[in-house]
């Protein structure tokens, strides 16, 4: 415990508290951290032990340890392909999300574009508005189309929701490039494109990566979109979760490996945020 | 300059065009099939508003004749209050604690930051299977004392608690680290001239800190509030909306009614509402950022870790 140093250096005027508060702090602080752990624990455990041995011996033994319920997932239950279609659709839905406002919102701060509030001032409206709001539209519109069921309908269901939130994001973080960057492509030449490749993408390619990833994870943990306007044609990866809670009672040993395998990409692609999770949170941009 | 005419209309075309088909045409729709009545059935044959008929305010006046709308707007108001309060008021007492009082090591708070990642649909299962009362962890629990466990999901009082218990679990991390970000605004100047001044520290926080906080409260508390209002997947996955309809959150209602009775008036009536209110809250938000400045960007420029 480097605690004491810890505390002179951080704020030289703090007055440590008697140290039976001090035990007790740290005591509870111990004691949320279980709080917190057990039921990832929980499931982890379950996932990597067979559901015979768990059955058998009870949830906190560590018998029947091994890979089963994973090799199950994959081969019997059509996992690999439902994680396909997942990362297919979010990739696709973050991809054209970010590429589309990005554009929109180098148009609104880049050049002298008159209506640029309105348009900005209308996405950002939409961008608290919860997704079940649209989502029975989305499949009146969808079923119209003879687009359910189908990964462009998801694809698009879920730009839907990024959208607003990409230029949200990017919006404060393009305006804060200064102009004189831009005036000097012009002092030197260079048109709109040229501008656009060598001097603004390596400036906003950030911003844009930050926004990318943050709609992958909105899609690939979107569970309500898929549940309405896919699920036989197209299963994405949440809905075989959700398919271990069969009528014949629920298989926990499925669903743990599921959710382990689930969440991997959203801890590393989380993890990667850090950084930028409290200003993508409530500020939109994107400090870099 | 006619290129400075043109060139922004290109590059602005594709994500209008994206947000008037996939935006602004469903919201519209939802709007007027709030008014109408129809047979979903012609949505197959595609002719899906020559079918409708309009009845004016009939459907809304149905919605809130419905005992199951009623129903779910009270359980996502409880909601709402009792997660929020709850989060916030917890998730201020531990961010005060790590900056004034214990100073973890920072792998202590990336633990207690986990839950916040773990997707709705897996923390809805998990809860679910611990407080399976057959071969959850509850049974296993009650079991070590050969006794039966109580099925507390199947028990609407519990159920709901239940299911606040899981938001709570996921999200006071969230709720901390906005907190987290506002307290590191306050200059540590402040608080030391106030403690020379002969202050104790609890004092300070009560004068000095909460106050300046308040912003930061008030982006946490609307924040939460709007993830409330979004909640689906946790209580899908958690109790299904019940037992009878004791869990079942607006958002929830829509679904059902859309997806599992055919009913689109009621669903695209609600819809409406949420989605009127999803735009005021869109709203007032940006005009509340406009003024206040980015509550949390100068924190994250002096490091906020996770």
């Amino acid at each position: 415990m480097n605690a004491p140093t810890l505390r002179a250096r951080r704020s030289p005027a703090s007055r440590s508290p008697t140290s039976i508060g001090r035990v007790g702090l740290q005591l509870a602080v111990a004691g949320l951290i279980v709080m917190q752990l057990f039921p990832m624990a929980v499931v982890i455990l379950t996932g990597l032990r067979e559901p015979v041995a768990v059955l058998r011996d009870g949830m906190f033994a560590l018998s029947g340890l091994g890979l089963k319920n994973f090799d199950e997932i994959f081969v019997n239950h059509g996992m690999l392909q439902a994680l396909w279609s997942s990362f297919v659709v979010a990739t696709c839905s973050a991809g054209i999300s970010v590429l589309a406002s990005g554009s929109l919102v180098f148009a609104c701060t880049q050049f002298r574009f008159r209506p640029a509030m309105p348009i900005i001032l209308g996405f950002v409206c939409f961008r608290l508005v919860p997704p079940a709001a649209l989502v029975m539209p989305l499949f009146v519109l969808m079923k119209y189309f003879a687009m359910n069921d189908t990964h462009l309908g998801l694809v698009l269901a879920h730009a839907s929701l990024n959208l607003p939130f990409c230029v949200w994001l990017l919006f404060p973080f393009f305006r804060a490039i200064p102009n004189e960057i831009r005036q000097a492509a012009e002092v030197d030449g260079l048109g709109s494109f040229d501008k656009l490749w060598r001097i603004f993408l390596p400036l906003v390619l950030p911003g844009l990566m930050v926004a990318g990833i943050f709609s992958f994870l909105l899609s690939w943990n979107d569970f309500m979109m898929s549940l309405v306007l896919a699920g036989s044609a197209v299963k994405t990866a949440p809905l075989v979760v959700n398919g271990f809670m069969t009528g014949f009672g629920p298989e926990w040993g499925n669903m743990a490996a599921a959710s382990i395998v689930i969440l991997l990409p959203v801890f590393l692609l989380s993890f990667s945020l850090q950084k930028h999770i409290v200003g993508g949170l409530t500020d939109g941009g994107v400090k870099s | 300059m006619e290129n400075g005419r043109i060139a922004p209309w290109l590059f602005a075309t594709p994500a209008i065009v994206m947000f008037l088909c996939l935006i602004i045409y469903p919201a519209t729709e939802g709007l007027i099939l709030g008014f109408v009545t129809l047979d979903l059935n012609d949505l197959e044959n595609h002719s899906l508003f020559s079918s409708a008929s309009f009845v004016g305010l009939f459907n809304y006046i149905a919605l809130f004749s419905d005992q199951s709308f009623i129903d779910s707007l009270s359980v996502l108001l409880h909601f709402s209050v009792v997660t929020t309060f709850a989060e916030v008021v917890f998730a201020l007492l531990v961010a005060l604690a790590f900056e004034y009082f214990v100073q973890p090591p920072r792998l202590v708070r990336t633990l207690l930051l986990v839950p916040m990642f773990v997707i709705p649909l897996v923390s809805g299962l998990t809860f679910r299977y611990i407080f399976d009362p057959s071969n959850g962890t509850l049974g296993e629990f009650f079991r070590l004392f050969g006794a039966e466990a109580p099925d507390l999901l199947g028990s609407p009082r519990w159920a709901f608690w239940l299911v606040v218990l899981q938001d709570f679990w996921r999200m006071w991390p969230f709720v901390f680290l906005i907190l987290a970000a506002g307290l590191k605004t306050i200059p540590a100047e402040l608080m030391e001239a106030f403690e020379v001044d002969g202050g104790t520290r609890l004092q300070a926080i009560f004068r000095i800190v909460l106050p300046l906080l308040v912003p930061s409260l008030a982006v946490a508390c609307g924040l939460k509030v709007i993830e409330s209002l979004k909640a689906f997947t946790e209580i899908y996955t958690m109790t299904g909306g019940g037992p009878g309809s004791s869990t079942t959150t607006l958002s929830m209602f829509i679904v059902r009614e859309g997806t599992e009775y055919f009913h689109l008036p009621a669903a695209s009536a609600a819809g409406s509402l949420l989605l009127v209110s999803g735009i005021a809250m869109g709203v007032v938000y940006a005009i509340f950022q406009n003024r206040r400045g980015p509550v949390a960007s100068q924190a994250v420029e002096k490091g906020v870790e996770i």
